[in-house]
């Protein structure tokens, strides 16, 4: 199934790309764009599909929970843009109706998204060191803060056994 | 020995650098030079260790955002040529993990560097050799690449706005800088954290959270659509 869809999304338009000016493409590549037509419903809301089958496999095996959280984010993006660019808001003011879905992104990130996820993005860190910052504590509490100094100086020393054994 | 490397490899990243800016402007610009050496020292082996432990605790890999960014503009620097300098700007934790699993397959340390050694100048000429290959079978971007013929515009916009903001005067980056949804981020994005640490939500649902936001793209919509 592999090779066959292979053939047809990738093989046939490298061919004929090689021999033609343009490549003949069966299935539409990289994506079909339907921002326009759903311009009226969806304002300001980048929508297209793509036909590609490995994207698929990938979504497949990557964790499930990760996938549910961009599912969840792509669709507070599609309930939320349309109302961030009603003229009651004016948030996300620069789009035009006549925009595709590579104008309407850029658009969107210069007027509200580069800001929000300035430190929206920051969290994960936030929620790292947090973990990281517990477990010193705890560690530090059941051991003594000594065992932690101990345990760096015998990580070192170990490391640099490693190095010189190899 | 690993620190003394380490030292000698930051050394030549600051060194090259600042050569490099020097060749550009004709003098040495001491902030950036500053900046190297505050991600050399504080800010790289901090966050290498961190990460490191993390990967053991949690298995998650902390990624600061726009420090880079952050730290170019701040250093005062005026022009463009600062985007392009190589800076000492890594997290090396994840290689930790790498390190542990050959310590646990029995695999040498030395046998990694010699093997490190061997393919660096055939990567480098291999590259080379490829690039010239692709590049002279047609225009990049061009028909014969879709992809790159859809997206190049967007990408390169996206980068030039980040390389404004160090041109000063009122540039993209100042248009896209909004304090106001700055603060929304951060009050929204705690909120919804908090709550849903509070739930007990997977971590990777909140990494998905995150980077599904403004992605209404055609490879998101695919990939959670066979997810689900």
């Amino acid at each position: 199934m592999g090779l066959v869809f292979g053939a047809l999304y990738i093989g046939f338009p490298t061919l004929t790309g090689a021999l033609l000016d343009r490549p003949i493409t069966i299935l539409p590549l990289p994506f079909v764009d339907f921002t326009q037509q759903t311009a009226h419903y969806l304002p300001a809301t980048p929508v297209a599909v793509a036909f590609d089958l490995g994207m698929f496999l990938i979504g497949m095996v990557l964790p499930f929970w990760a996938m549910l959280g961009t599912f969840g984010g792509f669709l507070a993006t599609v309930v939320f843009n349309p109302v961030l660019a009603s003229p009651a808001m004016g948030v996300l003011r620069s789009w035009n109706p006549g925009d595709n879905m590579q104008t309407t992104f850029y658009k969107n990130q210069i007027d509200f998204y580069f800001s929000f996820a300035l430190v929206w993005g920051s969290q994960l860190p936030s929620r790292g060191c947090f973990r990281w910052l517990t477990h010193f504590a705890r560690t530090a509490k059941e051991r003594g803060a000594m065992a932690l100094v101990r345990s760096w100086r015998s990580t070192s020393r170990r490391a640099e056994a490693i190095s010189d054994r190899s | 020995m690993i620190v003394a490397t380490y030292g000698v490899v930051v050394a030549l990243y600051i060194g090259v650098s600042t050569w490099l800016l020097y060749m550009t402007d004709g003098k040495v610009h001491w902030p950036v030079f500053g900046v190297m050496v505050f991600y050399a020292l504080l800010y790289t082996p901090i966050v290498s260790y961190v990460t490191a432990r993390l990967e053991g605790i949690a298995g998650e890999v902390l990624t600061i955002p726009f420090v880079r960014e952050a730290t170019l503009i701040f250093s005062g620097y005026q022009g463009v040529a600062v985007w392009f300098l190589p800076m000492p700007l890594y997290n090396y934790g994840q290689m930790t993990v790498f390190y542990r699993q050959c310590e646990l397959t029995g695999t040498r340390f030395s046998s990694i560097w010699k093997s490190e050694i061997l393919l660096t100048p055939i990567i480098i000429v291999g590259s080379l050799l490829f690039a010239h290959l692709i590049w002279s079978l047609g225009p990049i971007p061009g028909p014969q690449y879709l992809f790159a013929q859809e997206w190049w515009e967007v990408t390169a916009a996206q980068q030039s706005m980040v390389f404004s903001s160090t041109l000063g005067g009122f540039t993209e980056f100042e248009e896209a800088f909004n304090s106001t949804y700055i603060f929304a981020g951060l009050a929204i994005g705690g909120i919804l954290f908090g709550g849903f640490t509070w739930l007990g939500a997977p971590t990777f649902f909140v990494y998905g959270l995150v980077r599904g936001l403004n992605q209404t793209l055609p490879f998101v919509i695919i990939r959670s659509s066979s997810a689900l």
